[in-house]
């Protein structure tokens, strides 16, 4: 399991680099969900993803997003998405999820936002 | 027209294999990587479904997948001998619903009705013991 999904985490002052890699099925979500929860145990609620090593993701790896964002952006944080694959926007895209999250070219765009502090709200 | 066929476990770790199947059958007909992609998704969605819902996590269980080419798309069947259930039934009517309530679940089905053209779904009777589900692709 480990080499078909891996996570590895940066935090920049008061966010944190999610760099996620390989397959995010209904098999590893579970090691994403649990790497998230601890990002927001430690406090940190504004998370960037960086999906650039992301080849696969399905609907449980979507889900994982979706069960914690409502709770990021109630504690003004956000969940933003960087350097994500033109197969894996399609899906985000297919579901509508490009309107829930921000999706930005790279990290250093996705910092600038939670600079100036746009967020996305919940609806 | 070309036939294939993989037997695997409920288990989660058995999407592997799915996976891999779907890209060998690509491979072997030409299918681009976004149609590859779509078809794996959907075929996921589909097991899990049963290895969640239908089997209750037991790895003992077979599921069988066939997949056949006929000239402009492809047709995958799952069988399944758990309980009957068909997923067309529980298709969120509407999109913006599942976005904006955050539902969890769900999702997986209404995602196999954007990935393929049709749906079909057959469940197990006196002549064939298992449920079927079809789906089908068309290969543009």
């Amino acid at each position: 399991m480990d080499e078909k999904f891996k996570v590895r985490k940066q935090t920049i002052n008061d966010v944190e680099i999610i760099y996620i890699y390989g397959i995010l099925d209904a098999h590893t979500a579970p090691l994403l969900e649990n790497s998230i929860k601890e990002t927001i145990n430690n406090g940190i609620v504004r998370i960037v993803v960086n999906c650039k090593e992301l080849e696969y993701i399905s609907s449980a790896g979507l889900g994982v997003f979706m069960a914690f964002v409502e709770e990021i952006r109630y504690k003004n944080g956000d969940i933003k998405f960087s350097e994500m694959k033109d197969k894996i926007f399609s899906i985000f895209e297919l579901l509508g999820f490009h309107l829930i999250f921000d999706i930005l070219p790279n990290d250093e765009k996705a910092l600038d936002y939670f600079k100036l502090n746009l967020l996305k709200k919940n609806e | 027209m070309n036939n294939y066929k993989i037997k695997i476990y409920s288990d989660l770790k058995e999407l592997d294999k799915v996976r891999n199947f779907v890209k060998q059958i690509a491979l072997e007909n030409n299918i681009d990587e976004l149609n590859t992609y779509k078809i794996v998704l959907a075929l996921e969605e589909v097991c899990v479904n049963i290895i969640k819902h239908s089997y209750k996590f037991d790895s003992t269980k077979r599921i069988e997948i066939l997949a056949k080419i006929e000239q402009n798309e492809i047709l995958f069947s799952i069988e399944d001998n758990g309980p009957s259930f068909d997923p067309r039934d529980v298709l969120p009517v509407e999109v913006d619903l599942i976005r904006k309530k955050y539902q969890k679940g769900g999702l997986g089905i209404f995602l196999i009705s954007q990935l393929v053209d049709k749906i079909d779904y057959q469940p197990k009777n006196k002549n064939f013991p298992k449920n079927k589900l079809t789906i089908t692709k068309i290969l543009e």
